[in-house]
């Protein structure tokens, strides 16, 4: 039983109590930004290291690396660290998603440490609060706002909660998710990625290519994109490959399950050019290719066979297999990494995040890199990752962008000169690294096409085999009904021949008695024609035993042979030849995303000389300019951006900020104390604490489910991850009972907290607080004072004016 | 109201143009260069139609589009393909129309007279017979077996339609039994569809009590002073559209007589007659005449395993005089120039006529019709055969369908979206228009 006490937990909870210690553990680097793969390519010697590459030094913090990487990266001035009161809100919006009470803020803003922001982090890291908001974004991102139908539906993201409270390394669950066929009850709501797309191939390729891959391969299922020459049919194909034979099964009482099948081979044309392949081999995108998978003979193909009433569980799962896959390969790293990376930043490194291929270059192609490395090395588990990302400068720093009187016209202009003179060392190197990995790509086809032709004769092999192994089951069961026959036989007549015997000595102890002479002699002439029988039928079996033996032996010659095939594809060898060809791709796009990034880095810094020229002569050219300057500062970290709160964070938010989420809270853990799951009560005092606080977190997203259900509808969507504003929000924020609801004083709502509050100074700060996580300026405290004091005859009213427009405004709404 | 100083999208000129917009929609028709629309207490804002500015404005707002959704399936034998006298056909007769040659079924008598200013495709081979999908694909234009989520025609139309700072929503459903919510998909939220259920207004459009208009506009000063000194620490497009999003709810709540079907004159409503639909598409027209880029109005329900003929008579006996009252309101005002009006189903029903008098899901041959806006009118688009079990001749289906609609109104129906970093094509890119109904 899962020590959290959610029924669906996979397996033994951590101790949350351990996880805070686990979780504070440093990733240190050697700052090997490049390519810190053993299995890559020779690193390219000729490319120099500049921006992406610090002055390694032993055991450096990834926060520092990434600053590191980002500042070499900067043109122009970075903005510095956000205030106190922006890091107090942000990290609790980022790690917990929820504005910090009116406590919290007031702690950490009186703190005088100077690492209170480390402690903080530490702190967030191990609330419940994480695994709660860390589940939204999960389950938003991997089921892109489907709901799963029935018994999935609370299971799925209790799931995701348990998984998470327990840092289930992320490799791990991305594995279960494409594994779990949801028969097993301790799996089945991993099944919910599989279910919820109802296990139909096309779409699971989709979700799998971009969730996974980040690659957005739909366009290429009929044919090569016609302009993203990245984008291959094959590829497509090639992941297909390994979700071909699933299917959805519909088993008692509607469940369902995934089902899968033994065999089933994948065909495509192009409906262009209607070139095409027959039997494609499972692939990775631009990754690995599965040549060898087990063929286990037909008796052996099933687990469980699929029949009308059965969903099928083959002996060798292709699907399986692409889970097994995962760890190592390059792209899924990427993909994490990048996703990981724009929950903190609102995009990715890599944007969209299912655009990732050569055309499309990261911001920081090396720190991307770097990231996906750091994840492997930390055994893919979150809470590591998330904690230097968010210790970086570059996360802290603040949402105000640097004036234009701190641009350095002169500065700039030797920043041109020496990104022009790396562009052209770049750009030299990078047609080396170009070629070889155009030869690497060369030799993996040769490679491949060889051990095609290898496959091809292994097929025939394994038919062969199919075959002996029929035969041979066919000849050893005839072998064994002869035996049988035989056994029958001999038993007939042996006793025949024990009465003839018998009867013969009868007749000499009577002295010829004649009935009994006729009786002898009948029996004798019995026995001897069933002996003689006995022998033909031993006769007949000794044949189909040597049958049986020959079959045997050509099965055994068969099996050999298809053994021989499979060593002979030599799929070690091409591994090998795959895994340079992967590796001097990878180090040929990088470098061709570092040659676009110094092109976008010299635009902007060209830009920036003449913004400079614009503000005197034509200001709104210029405003426009320098808009697009911020918008590039904020893509290259240099400056923070504004991020919308997703529907579960500005829910949430509201309800902190008005009060209700305490009450939420309360009623949760009353519920939880007046019947504590079972869990709870056999926990022993030293975990008691965790395991209830747990409890109540996932009590409370349960009851506000409904809530969170109408949010998701109004303020989110599922593929674009744009912020929009709709009247609709407006009309909700404006009229709707639920917010009205909230504004009315009641119990210790922040509305009637501040109705009893006598000084107008007193409401402001409270108010300001509580909302917006920061105390009021003055000129703000005089607003509302004069807003307050125009209204003594319905000051609740105001208060709750005031308190609406405090959670309805721009500063609200967003993350900054 | 509330409103920070910004020249670029603040100007004085924009808001006099969006705001009298809003307020000029009413006047739509006499802009538009048509009478006869001041006698229905719409014109709210003459003095404003009559600037030169308003009408460009209103013709940069683009086209409008009215669905008509028969949940469950219409029959077309028993609607616009007719085939009395065979083992199909069923027991009614085929009427004439306004059009010389063509005949409808005998159970639209009214829209038959209408016919002139509409057209049938006759062809519409769908390969589909699962009403949620067949929901999905007709009015998606994609094919999507599974919900892979393309956006519903309205949010195509709302984001291509829709005029500058319209502050009504710009895709409409209007909810009479048969589901559907509009899905916008990669569009976003803002063009989901906004649901009148019954034909009652949309959700939160109503002030709660305790709220008077003077508080509201209190509390939004308040916040607006709040924008305005956040906006000097950082301001965005983004925190431009959120701030703009509460002026558009303001405007709305001030307009929100526009969803009050029960202000149109008692002659209208009669005409209309007193049943759910009748009204829904009284309050469709007015919704048109205001504006409103993308109408959706459902009858329900059509799923005739049972009884089809029966159920026939009764369903299009109350859709039939609504419906042909509507295009002919259109036509007098002037509205259907510039709205595409369509009648559709998720899929048709079986010619066969199974052992309950009762006819199946079937999307192999069966019709739609549509008109208006820049469709040809009077059109009869492709054939079944003698009996109705086959299309013999320009089979289509709903990817064409979306590409003429989309035409229909101005849209560059081959274009794409560019939202959030990503292409997406408007329309299949597989398929076209239908060319010969493009006027």
């Amino acid at each position: 039983m899962a020590a959290c006490g959610i029924d669906t937990c996979v397996r033994g909870m951590a101790r949350p109590a351990v996880l805070a210690m686990l979780l504070c553990r440093v990733i240190t680097t050697t700052a090997m930004a490049a390519d810190p793969d053993p299995a890559a390519a020779p690193p390219p010697a000729a490319v120099p290291q500049v921006a992406v590459t610090p002055t390694a030094s032993a055991a450096r913090p990834l926060h520092e690396v990434i600053d590191a990487l980002v500042t070499a990266a900067a043109v122009g001035p970075c903005a510095p660290r956000c205030s106190d009161a922006d890091f107090v809100r942000r990290i609790h919006l980022d790690l917990t998603g929820v504005i910090p009470t009116t406590a919290r803020v007031r702690a950490f803003l009186a703190d005088p440490a100077g690492d209170k922001r480390t402690k903080l982090v530490d702190d967030l890291l191990a609330d419940p609060g994480f695994a709660r908001h860390v589940m939204f974004v999960l389950d938003a991102m991997l089921l892109e706002r489907a709901s799963p139908s029935g018994d999935l539906a609370a299971a799925w993201r209790e799931y995701l909660f348990s998984s998470l409270v327990d840092d289930k390394p992320l490799d791990g669950m991305f594995r279960d998710l494409l594994v779990s066929d949801g028969s097993d009850p301790a799996m089945r709501p991993a099944a919910a990625f599989l279910l919820t797309r109802d296990a139909e191939p096309v779409q699971l390729t989709r979700a799998i290519g971009r969730l996974y891959f980040g690659r957005d391969l739909q366009c290429a299922q009929c044919h090569d994109h016609p302009i993203d020459d990245d984008i291959r049919q094959a590829e497509h194909q090639g992941l297909y490959a390994f979700v071909a034979r699933t299917s959805l099964f519909r088993g008692k009482d509607n469940a369902l399950l995934a089902s899968e099948k033994a065999d089933g081979e994948v065909d495509y044309q192009s409906v262009f050019t209607k070139e095409g392949e027959k039997g494609v081999w499972p692939r990775l995108p631009g990754g690995m290719t599965l040549v060898d998978e087990p063929r286990p003979e037909p008796d052996a193909a099933y687990v469980t066979e699929p029949t009308k009433t059965s969903h099928g569980v083959p002996a060798f799962s292709r699907r399986a297999a692409l889970a097994a896959r995962l760890a190592d390969d390059h792209g899924f790293r990427l993909n994490l990494a990048n996703r990981i990376w724009a929950i903190f930043f609102g995009r990715g490194l890599v944007h969209p995040l299912d655009g990732i291929g050569p055309d499309n270059a990261a911001t920081h192609p090396g720190l991307l890199l770097r990231l996906a490395e750091a994840l492997r090395e930390q055994g893919f588990r979150l809470r590591p990752l998330v904690r230097e990302i968010v210790l970086s400068e570059t996360y802290q720093r603040s949402v105000e962008p640097p004036g234009h009187d701190e641009v350095s016209a002169v500065e700039i202009g030797a920043r041109v000169t020496s990104l022009e003179g790396e562009r052209i060392a770049r750009t030299a190197a990078l047609e080396t690294l170009e070629q070889a990995a155009a030869a690497a790509e060369t030799r993996r086809q040769e490679a491949v096409a060889a051990t095609r032709a290898v496959h091809v004769d292994r097929l025939a092999r394994l038919t062969e085999r199919d075959a002996a192994s029929k035969a041979a089951a066919a000849a050893t069961a005839a072998a064994a009904t002869t035996s049988a026959d035989l056994t029958r036989a001999r038993t007939v007549s042996d006793a025949l021949a024990g009465a003839a015997a018998q009867a013969t000595r009868a007749v000499e102890l009577t002295a010829g008695d004649a009935a009994l002479q006729s009786l002898a002699a009948t029996l004798a002439e019995r026995a001897s024609a069933k002996g003689r029988q006995a022998e033909a039928v031993a006769q007949a079996h000794a044949e189909k035993q040597a049958a049986a033996d020959t079959a045997m032996g050509a099965l055994t010659a068969a099996r050999g042979a298809a053994e021989d095939a499979t060593a002979r594809l030599g799929a070690d060898d091409l591994a090998r030849v795959e895994r340079e060809a992967v590796a001097a791709r990878r180090a040929a796009t990088v470098a061709a995303q570092e040659v676009r990034r110094l092109d976008a880095r010299i635009q902007l810094a060209r830009d920036l000389l003449a913004h400079a020229d614009f503000v005197g002569t034509d200001p709104a050219a210029a405003a426009v300019a320098w808009q697009s300057i911020v918008d590039r500062w904020t893509d290259a970290g240099q400056v923070a951006a504004l991020r919308a709160l997703s529907p579960e964070q500005l829910a949430l938010s509201v309800q902190q900020a008005t009060g209700a989420l305490a009450a939420r809270q309360a009623n949760a853990a009353a519920a939880i104390d007046k019947a504590p799951p079972e869990a709870l009560a056999k926990a022993s005092a030293d975990e008691r604490d965790d395991i209830r606080a747990m409890q109540v977190e996932m009590r409370m997203v349960k009851d506000a489910s409904g809530l969170l259900r109408s949010a998701a509808t109004l303020f989110g969507d599922t593929l674009s991850d744009g912020f929009q504003a709709s009247v609709s929000q407006a009309l909700y924020f404006g009229n709707a009972p639920d917010i009205q609801g909230q504004l009315a004083p009641s119990g210790s709502n922040l509305v009637a907290t501040l109705a009893a509050m006598s000084e107008a100074a007193a409401v402001a700060d409270e108010a300001y607080v509580a909302v917006l996580s920061r105390p009021p300026a003055d000129d703000e405290r005089a607003d509302v004072a004069a807003f307050l004091d125009a209204r003594p005859h319905d000051r609740t009213q105001a208060i709750a004016e005031l308190v609406w427009a405090l959670v309805s405004s721009n500063e609200f709404r967003f993350n900054h | 109201m509330a409103r920070t100083t910004d020249p670029a999208c603040r100007s004085l000129e924009h808001v006099i143009s969006r705001r009298s917009l809003l307020h000029g929609l009413g006047a739509f028709g006499g802009a538009a260069g048509v009478a006869g629309i001041a006698g229905h207490g719409l014109g709210l804002c003459g003095g404003l139609a009559a600037s030169p500015a308003i009408a460009e404005a209103v013709r940069a707002g683009g086209k409008r589009v009215l669905v008509i959704f028969l949940h469950g399936g219409v029959s077309q034998l028993e609607s616009w393909d007719p085939k009395p006298g065979t083992d199909t056909g069923g027991p009614f007769r085929a009427i004439p129309t306004s059009v010389p040659g063509v005949h409808v079924s005998e159970l639209l008598p009214h829209t038959a007279r209408q016919m002139h200013r509409l057209s049938i495709i006759r062809s519409l081979d769908t390969r589909n017979g699962d009403h949620a999908r067949g929901q999905r694909e007709m009015t998606s234009g994609r094919d999507q077996p599974a919900p892979l989520d393309y956006p519903h025609l309205g949010a195509v139309v709302a984001r291509t339609s829709a005029p500058a700072g319209f502050s009504l929503p710009g895709h409409i459903l209007v909810r009479g039994g048969g589901g559907g919510a509009g899905t916008s998909a990669y569009l976003g939220p803002r063009y989901a569809g906004v649901v009148m259920e019954d034909g009652q207004p949309p959700a939160h459009t109503a002030r709660p009590d305790a709220l008077s208009a003077e508080a509201d506009r209190r509390r939004s000063l308040l916040r607006s002073r709040m924008n305005d000194r956040f906006a000097g620490r950082r301001r965005t497009a983004d925190t431009d559209a959120y701030t703009q999003s509460y002026d558009q709810a303001l405007d709305l709540l001030e307009q929100r007589h526009v969803f009050d079907v029960s202000r149109e004159s008692q002659r209208d409503q009669d005409r209309y007659g007193p049943h759910e639909f009748g009204r829904h598409c009284l309050l469709a027209r007015r919704l048109l005449e205001h504006g409103v880029p993308f109408v959706q109005v459902n009858h329900s329900n059509y799923d005739t395993h049972h009884e089809n003929f029966d159920f026939h008579i009764e369903q299009l006996g109350e859709f039939d005089r609504p419906f042909a009252t509507l295009i002919d309101d259109l036509t007098v005002r002037g509205l259907l120039d510039d709205t595409l009006v369509c009648v559709m189903s998720e899929f048709g029903r079986t010619p066969r006529i199974n052992d309950r008098y009762g006819r199946d899901h079937w999307g192999t041959a069966w019709s739609v019709v549509l008109g208006g806006a820049g469709l040809q009118r009077g059109a009869v688009i492709g054939r079944t055969n003698a009996n109705g079990t086959a299309v013999e001749d320009r089979p289509v289906d709903h990817g064409h369908l979306f590409h003429t609609i989309l035409r229909g109104v101005g849209v560059d129906s081959h274009g794409t979206f560019h939202v959030a970093g990503r292409d997406h094509p408007i329309a299949d890119p597989a398929k076209g228009p239908i060319d010969e109904l493009l006027a």
